[in-house]
């Protein structure tokens, strides 16, 4: 028995014991691993910067390791390798490459670069009109990759993604929650700038920077600033707007904002053909040419008081009717013309609120009353952006997960489409609706303006907001592309019920007052 | 005899190895812990916009001095690692002359009563 109890106990001794031992091991493999990928994390912000110096004087070289770095990746389980294998694509061993690695070793022996303990290896790729780094730690036989993405940024330019006299909102610090297929995004984000003119407030915290909230600055005639929930005083304010010089810019006391707003729509008028003619909607008809100095107008029989006129854009073209009379306008005609057309009588786009209507061409539309959005309108190369339908349906009802990637991607697509789309005399609204499946978002990718005319119009106002889910993954969004000008934005207070309000500059916009592709930057790290 | 004597043995190594075991099983949630720590701040640091936005060393040093505060007042503790804080934070360019520092940091863990340094790189360029 004694016997027994002595193996017994010999054999539990020897278990715990190699247990120690292995636990020990891992520990040390992981500390390792975890300063390998600090390492080349810091490679990769190091090769980036080294890289964005002397940018153009680099000879370009195959790397032959890429390979075993993509093999890396492709090693991995789940889903997330297929995304990285379509990413890496168009890079492999016969891709010349800047290389960076003696320029890393070099420093080497900084404590940021591992103290010269780690063998630093860097590469930069141009992948179109940006540039991937790969760079590695290497310790004995375990090495790490970092990648970064350096892409244009256009946060100090001064292309208006808003401008308004008013503006009904507080632009919060924007939050992304929720997985990639299902983001919970609250809060604000203008990427370029915004022209404010009575007043702004944002809501930030002590970690952020105005830049956050709108990263091309705000011209205005006051700023409120709310941090980590607190209201900042005058000083706090002027503090705060030390630390970011340029970003704040006071508009001209000695003109009002009604003068400035005038002035925005003299500009636009100035962009309308002075010749035009008319299409009266008696019939079913189809434009057969466009000439760009020729605005079509299309109007109601005279005998037709207060006309309810339904647009709708699709890959076909535009077509507008009132009631069971139709103009088609194909879209060979706006291939390469820009078709300026107006519609004498309050217009509603679209008639399903979750539907895409997809631009093709180049319209300047202008409507002279009110403008009902009750659709989502996106130009045809941005369209798989915004479309979520399954089996090409064409919804578009999804909250868009807003990152400098996405927003990188979109401004790099290549124009194919443009529109402009203008409110004379008559608000714009924005109808949501609350479905199944939807969560209470609106796309607009365009230029969009509501213009006052003799007192009348010039918002932009909200339908069906407070009939939207919250919550459980429904953060309700308007998301635009482009431009957004008018007088007041939201004056009614309706879009409290909207989480999410995102506007992107478009520096191919036509109504931009500035053009550029913005300053390189490193964008993202990702470490393996 | 020699049996009650290779057992006391046995049971002497035991406590041995019960007490190395606890032990390292402490060290293993300690290093986790600090390494996920680490991996918090150096992300924070390397995200921070006013950090990104400063234009020379006078101002990186002083948003440094404002980190340290911002990171042991709230985040590293409602990032539920209370038992851990930033003891220093320093910065020094990595290049001399030029917009890319070394951020050197120490983490001060309380309960083990050690410091562990790690480096992060960033540019202000």
């Amino acid at each position: 028995m004694t016997l027994i109890l002595l193996t017994f106990g010999a054999f539990v001794l020897f278990a715990a014991s190699t247990q120690l031992n292995r636990t020990s091991q891992k520990m040390k493999n992981y500390k390792t691993s975890s300063s390998l990928q600090n390492y080349a994390t810091n490679a990769v912000d190091t090769a980036s910067h080294i890289f964005l110096e002397n940018i153009g004087t680099y000879d370009l070289v195959p790397w032959d390791g890429v390979e075993e770095f993509k093999s890396h990746i492709l090693a991995r389980g789940g889903v997330e390798k297929y995304y990285w294998q379509s990413f890496l694509a168009d890079i492999d061993s016969s891709v010349d490459c800047a290389n960076l690695t003696e320029a890393i070793r070099a420093l080497s022996a900084d404590p940021g670069l591992g103290g010269d303990e780690y063998t630093l290896e860097a590469y930069v790729y141009q992948v179109g009109g940006r540039y991937t780094i790969v760079a590695s730690a290497q310790i004995g036989g375990r090495k790490a990759y970092a990648l970064g993405l350096i892409s244009y940024v256009r946060g100090g330019l001064v292309i208006p993604a808003i401008r308004m006299a008013a503006l009904n909102r507080t632009l919060a610090l924007m939050n992304v929650t929720g997985g990639h297929g299902n983001p919970k995004v609250h809060g604000d984000l203008v990427y370029g700038s915004a022209v404010v003119l009575n007043g702004l407030t944002i809501d930030m915290t002590s970690t952020s920077t105005p830049s956050d909230i709108i990263t091309g600055g705000v011209t205005g005639d006051s700023l409120t600033v709310y941090e980590d929930g607190d209201e900042l005083d005058q000083e706090g304010v002027n503090e705060l707007l030390e630390n970011f010089p340029g970003w704040y810019t006071p508009s001209d006391p000695n003109i009002s904002s009604d003068d400035v707003y005038n002035q925005w729509k003299a500009e636009y008028m100035e962009l309308l053909p002075d010749a035009s003619y008319t299409v009266v909607l008696s019939k079913d008809q189809t434009l057969s040419s466009v000439d760009e100095n020729v605005m079509v107008v299309v109007k109601a029989p005279s005998n037709v008081s207060d006309p309810q006129f339904q647009a709708s854009f699709s890959d076909e073209g535009l077509e507008i009717c009132l009631g069971n009379n139709c103009l088609e306008i194909p879209e060979s005609l706006t291939s390469s013309a820009t078709l300026s057309i107006q519609i004498a009588g309050d217009t509603v786009f679209g008639n399903d609120p979750h539907k895409i209507s997809e631009v093709v061409g180049h319209y300047n539309v202008s409507v002279l009353g009110d403008a009902t959005i009750n659709t989502n309108i996106v130009l045809d190369y941005q369209y798989d952006y915004v479309n979520n339908g399954s089996r090409n349906s064409p919804v578009g009802n999804k909250t868009k997960k807003v990152s400098e990637t996405i927003i990188s991607n979109m401004l790099g697509e290549e124009r194919t489409s443009s529109l402009m789309l203008a409110t004379i005399g008559g608000d714009m609204i924005l109808r949501f609706e609350k479905g199944n499946s939807t969560h209470g978002n609106k796309s607009l990718i365009g230029s969009f303006f509501s213009w006052n005319d003799k007192g009348k119009g010039g918002d932009v106002l909200f339908s069906g907001l407070e009939n939207l889910d919250h919550g459980n993954g429904h953060t309700p969004q308007l998301f635009l592309f482009g431009s957004l000008t008018a007088y007041s934005f939201d004056p009614d207070g309706d879009a409290d019920n909207l989480d999410s309000f995102v506007a992107v500059a478009d520096s191919s916009d036509s109504s931009s007052l500035g053009t550029g592709n913005g300053r390189l930057t490193l964008i993202g790290i990702q470490t393996w | 005899m020699i049996a009650l004597a290779i057992l006391a043995g046995f049971l002497t190594l035991g406590f041995a190895l019960v007490i190395a075991h606890k032990k390292m099983s402490m060290e293993v949630s300690r290093v986790s812990e600090i390494e996920a720590v680490a991996n918090l701040v150096g992300g924070f640091i390397r995200q921070d916009r006013r950090l990104l936005d400063c234009e020379d060393e006078e101002e990186v040093s002083s948003r440094l001095n404002e980190l340290i505060a911002i990171l042991n007042d709230d985040y590293i503790s409602n990032s539920g690692f209370a038992g851990t804080e930033v003891s220093t934070i320093t910065g020094a360019p990595l290049i001399e002359d030029d917009e890319i520092y070394t951020i050197s940091f120490k983490l001060a863990d309380n309960l083990a009563r050690r410091e562990e340094a790690y480096h992060v790189v960033v540019s202000i360029r």
